[in-house]
């Protein structure tokens, strides 16, 4: 039906990202008609979804109009929405929290700088889980994110709001935040392609803190070749970050050759063991025989810590966060209770009036497995086990070249399914959790649907491989088309 | 029978390093900034900053480690220490737990009667600094500035192998000197570049156990430092004498009412649920660093004290004086230099002028060695005209006043101006004597009577007639010489 | 609530080597979670306690799975990276953004954060 050499009769949010880049140099749209066209459908289509919780109508239209006076980066003209947990200067940036409902960022985090530097134009920020703590975007201040595919389903968490976002059209590119499949598991709820890169790769400068040690910026996109570009303009090194890596980014766009003959790609028994619904993992082998007909060899592997993933991350992942999160106080920004009698009532209300209830529970853990007594028996035994389950992998890649999985074990599931069950709520990372421990990066690429709604294909490399593992994608998407789908209402 | 007390004593000292930009962050450490222009996004902790280490802090931390003879840590870590008060920002500090960047240590230390005593340091490490918190300046709530949030200090913990106030204030003096020495703190105690918190017990003797010990914190003097120590142990040895209890706690000095108060805000014992933090890596040192930053080590007090005894002929007190500070040192070794090559005679003097006047001057001036109002080539230029003999040293105090008062460059612009050279002409003092001799013909009589300790009288004549400018030495044995004559 | 499943997830064991006798639930005490939540100044209201006590208990006892394996000989892993600590050059940045940062502070006055009054 299209014509990929022709951009003239399509609209802005049909195109893909190099076709949109190409439309503005050519002049056959302008930055500024661009993001106008977003910021309308944003306008039109986020009242169902709410996926943003700020839009920036007019500084991107400002900032789109300077970009047609003098385009400038790789990426000039655009359009990019950033998850509300990265600080944006001058506008609001809540993590999807009351705490941080009021505080308007005094600066830019990295990530933000190097997108605008590039040319990006931010139309806004979308909507997460609050301070990152949550699988289902059910756990905003602002209220839950809708599916596109299913208004009665979950997005997917934290990053919910920028994957409905990219789902939806809303937005050609956004970026998420992934510590323990933040951006993989909403990607494969919403049907787009997310990528978390290795632990380093991208800056954690301005990006708010959940668990430090697992926290890793990336993107939402339509395709593998759309988030090569944006992944391209948001690794590097950060001097501000002392957990960045010096280490040079390659060309990944470059490396985008589409040929995966002779890769090895291993299949984890764990993974597709029960736990896995039937439907999906017939989507998924498919999906996975479809990349044997490209050339790839196929192989068992074993990821026998497995098991240990939920425990040591829910150890680790909210130690740390009750930590970060000790600086909401009410004291130099964000909410403050109203009247504090003394100092532990502007603590104990600010804290407790700001939080939700999820992020409540986190720091309660939190602060237990590190008290007197405890921290032995589970914080320390958990850092001994993720290493386990790191080494798992490092064994594995011995044999392979890449990992082969399942995102979540069933597609996205009913808002208020889970709400009142965190438990449950955890079980549902079992897949994405490991990658986050050993800090190697993964992608979600779409692979099919169940019920009409979208299934993920996991893809994990060994660390700084995101070249490899963005080509793989890639190949995967020239020869399937579940990732130009769109989601009915959409168009 | 009356019990027999002894004291424990250790103290824990915070040592502001002297970096020029802060530990984790790189706003400026300079002291006396208007309120929170010294603190960037990191020391405010807003959401999504990160710390980074300062160089510089590393280094000095193992200069540090190395002048008390410890072992650096071939791998430090950082670690979070978690709770909540508002001159902390991020809600914890970032200190040092189970991994501390300096080890074992000792310094020797000399109690004011001469006994000398190694005193054992458990470890050293690195830690932030907080903010400040200002109670006095608002009316119901309490003001907080972060200008010092985040400036870098050393934590020297010591064994509690101290006995008496007077052996904690030694070993703090000695501490502080050789943190001066090392370049690595201001030794600023006014400012809060040094606080000592002393922790305090007492046992019966021959008790094996600890008593109870409390811990007095944030003290800043020396002389606050012996009294509040005193104070504690003449309270705890009253409280167990009448059969109480002393329950552990920190207190604070006050030195207006000259006694130590339990601290209301800290008495709940904390759980600070220390942590390595994740965004800092492990520090590694090398050999190689150790090697290159033992290179960098200046001469130590105790080192510097023996040589100036050996090479410049004085004796422990003066030298013990004169090594206080690395600036004293350097100023009485370019004292010596600037008056002459012979260090071994011009060095009592140099040591006698430093120690009585130029101290003198400096204490009623309120000045630090380094704002001397003569500077060491002047007092050397002068101690060279007292040994060639061109002045007396009672005209040298004379000229000294006026290089302080700033009436001329150097001591013989002075000498030069006022016309005070001293007069050996044998010829000229001879004609003095003889006029002396002539004017005073009772006091002649006397000395030839046998009564010669007149001869005092005389030489102060002709002293007197020469306006003090007459070598006093010649004019008392011209004046000998001639009144034997006259027997 | 759900009831856990015997073992983590619906996962398999894999290897036999790991696997020691189940290990009895933890259940926090009210005082407990009083005292976590006084450990983050978080002000629970009393008829939460309960509530959070059974949710709290549930996730502790997820970690049991944690005691199943022998981690004698392992290495704690603080970051997935294993790297050492860069330093940064002692280099000040006189960069005062006092204003800007007090501009979305809740109470300031003459250049100080203010909160209610401490007594120490």
């Amino acid at each position: 039906m299209t014509d990929s050499n022709s951009t003239t009769s399509r609209a802005p949010h049909d195109m893909s990202l190099v076709e949109l880049l190409a439309a503005r140099r050519t002049g056959t749209f302008t930055a500024e008609a661009i993001a106008a066209q977003f910021l309308d459908r944003i306008e039109a289509h986020d009242p169902a979804l709410n996926g943003f919780i700020s839009v920036c109508r007019d500084s991107a239209l400002a900032q789109a109009r300077l970009l047609d006076e003098a385009a400038a980066g790789d990426l000039a003209g655009l359009p990019i929405a950033h998850k509300d947990i990265f600080c944006t200067q001058g506008v609001r940036t809540s993590c999807g929290s009351r705490m941080l409902d009021n505080f308007v960022a005094p600066y830019d985090a990295h990530v933000v700088e190097r997108l605008a530097a590039a040319g990006t134009v931010m139309l806004g920020k979308t909507n997460m889980d609050e301070f990152a703590m949550g699988s289902s975007n059910e756990n905003s201040f602002y209220g839950p994110v809708r599916n596109p595919w299913n208004a009665d389903c979950v997005p997917g968490g934290s990053s919910g709001g920028s994957a409905a976002a990219v789902a939806a059209g809303l937005v050609p590119a956004a970026t998420g935040t992934d510590t323990g499949g933040s951006i993989r598991q909403p990607a494969a709820f919403c049907g787009v392609t997310g990528i978390k890169p290795t632990y380093g790769r991208v800056s954690r400068y301005g990006m708010i803190a959940f668990a430090s040690s697992l926290d890793q910026g990336g993107c939402f996109a339509r395709s593998a070749e759309d988030c090569a570009h944006v992944l391209q303009a948001m690794a590097g090194f950060d001097a501000r970050d002392s957990t960045s890596v010096e280490r040079d980014v390659p060309c990944y766009t470059d490396g985008l050759s589409g040929d995966i003959n002779g890769l090895r790609i291993g299949l984890p028994r764990e993974y597709f063991a029960e736990g896995l619904e039937d439907a999906s993992r017939g989507v998924l082998d498919t999906a996975i025989a479809e990349l044997e007909a490209l050339g790839a060899t196929l192989v068992e592997i074993d990821l026998p810590h497995t098991e240990l993933a939920v425990s040591t991350y829910y150890v680790l992942a909210p130690a740390e966060a009750s930590s970060n999160l000790a600086r909401f106080d009410g004291v130099r920004y964000g909410y403050r209770c109203d009247n504090p009698v003394d100092l532990e009532d502007l603590y104990t209300r600010s804290r407790a009036e700001g939080f939700g209830r999820e992020v409540q529970r986190r720091i309660m853990v939190g602060a237990y497995v590190l008290s007197a007594g405890y921290y032995d028996a589970y914080y320390l035994k958990a850092q001994k086990t993720r290493r386990l389950i790191a080494d798992d992998f490092r064994s594995a890649f011995d044999n392979v070249d890449l990992i082969a999985a399942p995102v979540t074990q069933a597609p996205a599931f009913r808002i208020g399914e889970k709400a009142d069950d965190p438990v449950a709520m955890y079980l549902n990372d079992v897949y994405t959790l490991p990658a986050s421990l050993a800090g190697i990066p993964g992608m979600s690429v779409p692979a099919g649907f169940v019920d009409g709604r979208p299934v993920g294909l996991q893809l994990l490399a060994p660390w700084f491989e995101e070249g490899r593992l963005l080509n793989a994608a890639h190949a995967f998407q020239q020869a399937t088309d579940w990732h130009t789908q769109r989601p009915a209402g959409f168009e | 029978m009356a019990i027999q007390w002894e004291t424990v004593i250790g103290l824990e000292v915070h040592i502001q390093l002297a970096t020029r930009s802060k530990i984790f962050s790189s706003a400026p450490t300079a002291y006396g900034a208007a309120p929170n222009t010294q603190a960037s996004a990191v020391d405010v902790a807003l959401p999504g900053v990160l710390p980074v280490i300062n160089a510089e802090v590393i280094r000095m931390a193992t200069l540090f480690g190395l002048a008390i003879d410890a072992e650096i840590a071939p791998k430090s870590v950082f670690a979070r220490k978690h709770y909540f008060y508002p001159d902390l920002p991020k809600g914890y500090q970032i200190s040092q737990f189970d991994l501390p960047i300096v080890g074992r240590g000792h310094l020797d230390i000399v109690t004011g009667d001469g006994v000398e005593k190694r005193v054992g340091i458990t470890r050293a490490h690195l830690e932030e600094d907080a903010g400040k918190s200002l109670h006095e300046a608002f009316d119901r709530e309490t003001g907080i500035d972060l200008n010092r949030a985040g400036t870098p200090l050393v934590e020297c913990v010591s064994e509690p192998e101290m006995s008496s106030a007077a052996e904690a204030v030694a070993y703090a003096r000695k501490l502080h000197s050789l943190v001066t020495y090392l370049g690595i703190c201001d030794g600023n105690m006014a400012e809060g570049s040094f606080r000592v918190d002393a922790n305090v017990s007492v046992r019966p003797v021959g008790q094996a156990e600890f008593g109870t010990r409390t811990e007095t914190k944030n003290v800043n003097s020396f002389r606050f430092l012996e009294r509040a120590i005193d104070f504690e142990i003449e309270r705890q040895i009253d409280v167990l004498e009448s059969g109480g209890t002393i329950t552990q706690e920190t207190r604070l000095y006050d030195p207006d009412a000259d006694e130590t108060r339990s601290m209301r805000s800290k008495e709940e014992a904390h759980d600070y649920r220390y942590f390595p933090d994740p965004d800092l890596l492990p520090v590694m040192i090398d050999t190689a660093f150790i090697q290159a930053t033992r290179a960098d080590l200046p001469e130590l007090p105790d080192a510097k004290a023996q040589r100036f005894a050996s090479d410049y002929g004085l004796n422990v007190k003066d030298a013990s004086a004169l090594t206080s500070s690395r600036a004293l040192a350097d100023y009485f070794e370019a004292t010596v230099a600037a008056a002459g090559a012979d260090k071994t005679r011009l060095g009592k003097p140099a040591a006698n002028w430093i120690n009585s006047e130029l101290t003198g001057v400096l204490n009623r001036e309120g000045r630090a060695i380094v704002d001397a109002p003569i500077s060491a080539a002047q007092l050397g230029g002068l101690l060279a005209r007292i040994d060639d003999n061109t002045i007396s040293g009672k005209i040298a105090k004379d000229v000294f006043d006026g290089l302080v008062a700033g009436e001329n460059d150097s001591a013989d612009a002075i000498i030069e101006a006022r016309g005070l050279k001293q007069i050996t002409d044998t010829g000229a003092i001879e004609a003095f004597v003889d006029e002396a001799i002539a004017n005073n013909p009772d006091q002649v009589q006397q000395y030839l009577d046998g009564k010669t300790k007149i001869v005092g009288f005389l030489v102060g004549q002709v002293m007197k007639a020469s306006k003090g400018k007459a070598n006093p030495k010649e004019v008392n044995q011209l004046m000998v010489a001639k009144l034997d004559a006259l027997a | 609530m759900l009831a856990l499943p015997p073992s983590i997830g619906t996962l398999r064991v894999s290897d036999s080597r790991h696997v020691k006798p189940k290990v009895k639930p933890v259940s926090l005490s009210a005082d407990q979670v009083r005292n976590v939540a006084r450990l983050a100044r978080l002000g629970l209201p009393e008829d939460q306690i309960a509530e959070y006590a059974g949710e709290l208990s549930n996730i502790v006892d997820v970690f049991a799975a944690l005691e199943r394996v022998n981690t004698e000989a392992v290495e704690p892993m603080a970051h997935p990276l294993d790297l050492t600590a860069r330093l940064r050059a002692d280099e000040p940045q006189a960069d005062n953004q006092r204003d800007a940062f007090q501009a979305i502070a809740p109470a300031t006055r003459d250049g100080v954060y203010l909160v209610p009054k401490v007594i120490e």
